[in-house]
Formats: structure tokens, C-alpha cells, sequence
């Protein structure tokens, strides 16, 4: 699923609240049934590219095991179960020979499936990508989005958001349009209407197809 | 001829060596120094990534206070004044404090922390210079708190000091992954349950640890070159954390060792002396990783 709209929409919001970082105002979150509290280790996050600490040296094998600390839990260090889960993760998004690579002198692409890989390792259904084709090029997009695709089709949910509506026109199931509110919500091609995306993006709005100029896209409120 | 020119370089070179530790002193600042060499690093490498340089420095300016009324309490009560471990048992928990209050000022008023720092530590140090001259007849010197003197350290503070600096080391162990991970990508750690913000105090309660007990190395103005230089120097050379880690405690003891050495046979003061060789091996490691060969290398990738 795709969570569009312009900045300051409330799409992070969302996925904050998604994974309980934020109190929910009003409603509750349930995965699977159960409260965020108890689901602990089924949802994983795909970071924002400046939310993460790039001065700190790490290589793909050391990000992918990172999903493995709360099934190793305090004070342990990891055993050949974690080391073959993050192996089999690397190899499924394609980045095992990058393993030792610094993660912060891959490319975007490259980056972004290897904490999808993270997400694998720590056994997570539900994948939360914020901002996830920002600073991603075309080509290693269609590399992401094809990890995505099969992900998707070994059934595990997908949740990205982006303020360019282009990128998630075409490759997502369903899509989410936000602006403050939930616009519209279901497939793509019936969702995105001209009055949507109006909504949306102010009249100047982008349409898809027409170029990706988004008139909408500086204002808005940041949060 | 030959064995008697051997003779006399092995004995020189004894005499330079192991002649120090005739006195007792150098031996108990030996062991001060190397530990902090080794922790000091440890810790400052996630100094360094973090940006918190100037957080460490600034704790340990606003010890002094601290430090200062426990030297006061001491010459009232009529423990002496330098009586062992005064000064950092009151230098201890005021670090905890200001650790804590910074940590708070940034995470819920808002302050950036650099700002945090110029509010909380300059006016603590400010506040410490003031009780420092007021309070006269202080047996405290103030150039040793501002420049170290671990000549002077006790028997009971070289304890101490191996004590908590075995204690920083397990907890840097022990909570390595999950340290790294809020470090490296908060966010993440806070969505698998790590408690981060828990962890974040816990790395500027060690931080206040480590830096306290730096002080009577390097004195309250030269911590901040035992907590940066050598982690600075070790993550030109390494391509991991925990080697980052490893080398530069290697940096932070060869610093300490040779900085008292050259101190001992020179006549000159200690604490600079390690704050200037953690500056030259940084300096190497730089001059080593930008070499001619090397740099030739990368041209022809």
C-alpha cells in the first residue's frame, strides 16, 4: 500500500503512530489483532535517509544484524541462528556480496534493500518505508521495487509513503491519499482522480502522466 | 667491545624504562593513565559519531562545583581535605547530575545541545571559580584541577578508578548492539522495543563516569583531547565500530604512557604531555592514511 500526499500531510505521523512512537489522539492501532505492545518485532522501519547516523561506520552485514537484537536479547551476543537468518536476508535482497561494504558509501538503492533485509532478519509481516525512493535513482528503484514486489508475494504487507505521487502510482496494490485527512483510499487507478488529487496537491498539483512538477509540494505544514 | 656496547644500550634503555617506577607514584599514575587511555576511547568513539564532544568537555567544567563543595565539606568536618577520593566523590555525582539535567534540557525543553552546554556547564564552572576563590585556604590548586595531576593520585583513587573504569568497560560490552543501534538509527531501535531514551542516559551517565575520572589525568580543560584524539585517529584507519573501539584505546594508552614518560625524565607536566602525544598519533594516523603509495593507488581505481 502507498501513503501519498504533500509534505506535512501527516504521512510519517502516521507511521509513527503505526509503530506507537506517537499516542494516537483518537483509536487504536491492532496488528494482527494485537495492541503494537504485544506485536513487538512484527512491524519493522525503514528509516528516512537523514534519520540515521551515517557518521557511525557500520557495513550491511552489521545493519542486517541489527534486526536480530530483541530475538537475542540483553546482555547476549549473537549465535549461528541470527548469523544464518541475516545471510539468508542479505542473499534475498540481493546485497550478500556488498555484506561488508560500509552501508553509508552504497547508493540509495542499494541502502534501502539492505534494511528491507534488516526488516527480513527481525521476522517482521508489516514493512514501514518512509520517504523510501528519495535520493534513489531510477534503476535501483526498479531493484527495490522488485525485492518489494516479491516480499509482497510471499505476503507480507508493504506500507510506503511519498510525497511524489508518480513513484507510487505504479507499483502499488492499493493507495492511501492524505492531506491532514484521508482523502481517498483503494486501488490506484481509481483512487487517483483529478478531484483527489485536487485535494491533495491544491489545482497546481501534479498529474500522473503529466511531467512531476508538484506545485503542492512546499507548503503545507511541517510537523 | 661488541657485548660491552650492548651492555650499556640495554642499560640505558632500562634505566629510561623501568627507572620511573622506583617511585610509587609513577607507578599509581601509570595505571591511572592507561585506564583512562582505555576507557576514555572506548566511550569517545560514540563521542565522536554522536557530535558530543562538546557535551564531554562541558561536563567537565561543571564538575568543579561539585568538586569544591566536597572539598569545603571535608575541611569542615575535619576529614582533611585531601583526604583520598574527596574530590571525586564529589565530582562524581555532580557529572551524574548535569548528565541527567542536559539530557533532560534536550529531550523535553527542546534545547539543541550545544545550547545545553552553555547553559548548564559555563555556569557551573563560573560557579565553581567563584566558590574556588571565596572559600580561601583551600588546600585545591586550581592549576591541578585545570591541567591534571595524577602524580598526585592516592591508593584508594587509583582503586577507584580501576573499580568504575571495569565497571564502564562491562556496561560498553554488555549493551554494545543495543548501543549501537539507537546510536546508529534511533528510530528503528525505538519500533523493535529498544528503550532508547533509557539508553541515551545511560551513555551520558558513563560519559560523566569516564569524564571525572579523566580529570585527574588530564585536568577539567584536557579531557576532551583523551576523549576525542584517540577515537578520532583510530576511525581513520578502521572500518568498523568496534575497531574504532579497539584502536583507539590503543591510541588513548600509547598517549598516556608516553606522555608520562616524557613528563618523568623531562621535568615537564603529565597531563598536557598525553593531551600532546593523543594530538601526534592523530597526526600520524593521518599522515599514514593520506601516504604517497596509497593515495597512487586509489588514482589508478
Amino acid at each position: 500500500m502507498g501513503v501519498v500526499g504533500p509534505n506535512g500531510a501527516g504521512k510519517s505521523t502516521l507511521f509513527n503512530v503505526i509503530v506507537s512512537l506517537l499516542p494516537a489522539t483518537e483509536g487504536r492501532v491492532l496488528i494482527h489483532g494485537k495492541s503494537v505492545g504485544d506485536a513487538r518485532g512484527l512491524v519493522a522501519y525503514v528509516p528516512q535517509y537523514e534519520r540515521v547516523n551515517w557518521r557511525l561506520p557500520m557495513t550491511s552485514w552489521d545493519v542486517v544484524m541489527l534486526g536480530r537484537t530483541h530475538r537475542i536479547g540483553w546482555f547476549r551476543r549473537a549465535g549461528h541462528v541470527d548469523r544464518a537468518s541475516a545471510e539468508e536476508a542479505l542473499r534475498q535482497v540481493g546485497m550478500w556480496d556488498r555484506r561488508r561494504s560500509l552501508v553509508g558509501e552504497l547508493s540509495g538503492g542499494q541502502r534501502q534493500r539492505v534494511f528491507v533485509a534488516r526488516a527480513l532478519a527481525q521476522g517482521a509481516d508489516i514493512l514501514l518505508l518512509d520517504e523510501a525512493f528519495s535520493g534513489v535513482d531510477i534503476a535501483s528503484q526498479q531493484d527495490l521495487v522488485s525485492v518489494l514486489t516479491e516480499l509482497r508475494d510471499q505476503g507480507h504487507t508493504i506500507l510506503m509513503s511519498s510525497h511524489d505521487i508518480n513513484h507510487l502510482a505504479h507499483y502499488c496494490d492499493e493507495c492511501l491519499c492524505l492531506n491532514c485527512y484521508v482523502c481517498a483510499c483503494g486501488a490506484p487507478q481509481e483512487v487517483l482522480t483529478p478531484e483527489v488529487l485536487t485535494e491533495m496537491y491544491g489545482p497546481f498539483g501534479a498529474i500522473p502522466g503529466h511531467g512531476h512538477g508538484l506545485a503542492g509540494d512546499d507548503r503545507g505544514h511541517h510537523h | 667491545m661488541a657485548t660491552g656496547w650492548l651492555e650499556t644500550t640495554v642499560d640505558i634503555i632500562t634505566e629510561t624504562l623501568v627507572a620511573p617506577f622506583h617511585y610509587p607514584f609513577m607507578l599509581r599514575a601509570l595505571v591511572v593513565s592507561v585506564l583512562v587511555g582505555i576507557m576514555c576511547p572506548a566511550l569517545g568513539t560514540y563521542v565522536v559519531v554522536r557530535g558530543l564532544g562538546f557535551m564531554g568537555d562541558g561536563l567537565a567544567h561543571g564538575v568543579l562545583p561539585g568538586l569544591v563543595l566536597a572539598v569545603i565539606i571535608a575541611a569542615m568536618v575535619g576529614v582533611g581535605a585531601n583526604a583520598s577520593g574527596i574530590q571525586l566523590m564529589g565530582a562524581l555525582p555532580a557529572a551524574l547530575v548535569m548528565a541527567v539535567l542536559s539530557g533532560y534540557l534536550i529531550r523535553r525543553v527542546g534545547v539543541s545541545e550545544d545550547t545545553s552546554v552553555g547553559i548548564l556547564f559555563a555556569g557551573m564552572f563560573a560557579l565553581g571559580l567563584v566558590m574556588l576563590t571565596a572559600a580561601k585556604g583551600l588546600p585545591v590548586r586550581l592549576d591541578d584541577v585545570l591541567l591534571g595531576n595524577v602524580l598526585g593520585v592516592s591508593h584508594q583513587e587509583m582503586l577507584v578508578t580501576l573499580g568504575l573504569a571495569a565497571g564502564v568497560l562491562a556496561v560498553l560490552f554488555f549493551l554494545h548492539k543495543e548501543l549501537v543501534f539507537t546510536n546508529f538509527d534511533p528510530i528503528g531501535a525505538s519500533v523493535i522495543g529498544l528503550p532508547t531514551e533509557k539508553l541515551d542516559y545511560i551513555l551520558l551517565g558513563l560519559l560523566a563516569v569516564v569524564v571525572v575520572l579523566a580529570l585527574q589525568a588530564v585536568g577539567i580543560v584536557l579531557v576532551i583531547s583523551m576523549l576525542i584524539t584517540p577515537s578520532a585517529a583510530a576511525s581513520l584507519l578502521t572500518r568498523s565500530f568496534p575497531a574504532a573501539m579497539t584502536v583507539g584505546a590503543m591510541f588513548g594508552s600509547a598517549s598516556a604512557i608516553t606522555g608520562l614518560y616524557i613528563s618523568f625524565h623531562f621535568n615537564l607536566p603529565s597531563g598536557p604531555l598525553m593531551a600532546l602525544m593523543a594530538t601526534t598519533f592523530f597526526v600520524l594516523a593521518l599522515v599514514w592514511k593520506q601516504r604517497p603509495a596509497r593515495l597512487l593507488q586509489r588514482q589508478k581505481a
